[in-house]
């Protein structure tokens, strides 16, 4: 049971990895930042497996919740930005 | 651990790695946003209900409902912003293979 959780963890940190590509290759800045927005949802979903790999699940998720909100916000933020330049 | 959940986190993995490997392989950045989008949000909601499964509704299922709950309302939320910010830029037209 906690073998599985910690695969599921393994395979998650491991497409993290594999998100920082489009980072460091992407042509524009909004590759990047496209990339940013997947390896900060796939943080939110480490957390909460986290969380269940040491039996301690209501302070993960409510970590998972502050990180969700901030994956929220920072990519319209960002658009915002790059939208007004453009007037 | 309930084979059900065991099935749910699976096919939530299996939505993340298409998300990811989408958005490494995709050509063009607009072709990317239907990756992290559509797949990644699902892949998000089968791994967050097969834990709330496994937890078996415990004390820590409302939160992780209200994860589930932010997660689909501001995943594509925040890529449409990024998409509309691209929209007018001609530098964020220029992998495609469809121009």
């Amino acid at each position: 049971m906690s073998t599985f959780l910690l695969t599921a963890t393994v395979i998650v940190a491991l497409l993290i990895v594999v998100g920082m590509y489009r980072i460091a290759a992407g042509p524009t800045v909004f590759d990047r930042l496209i990339a940013a927005a997947l390896i900060t949802a796939n943080g939110v979903v480490l957390l909460v497996l986290t969380g269940f790999i040491f039996e301690r699940v209501g302070l993960f998720v409510d970590i998972a919740i502050a990180l969700a909100l901030l994956a929220f916000l920072l990519p319209i933020a960002l658009g915002k930005y790059f939208e007004g330049g453009r007037r | 651990m309930t084979a059900l959940s065991v099935v749910l986190i699976t096919a939530g993995l299996v939505f993340l790695a298409v998300s990811a490997v989408g958005v490494v392989h995709l050509p063009g950045f607009f072709a990317r946003t239907h990756a992290v989008a559509k797949s990644e949000t699902l892949g998000i909601l089968l791994v967050l209900g097969g834990l709330i499964v496994h937890h078996r509704f415990g004390p820590g299922s409302i939160q992780l409902a209200i994860v589930i709950v932010i997660a689909m309302i501001a995943n594509p939320t925040a890529v449409h912003a990024l998409a509309r910010a691209a929209a007018d830029r001609a530098d964020a037209h220029a992998g495609e293979e469809h121009p």
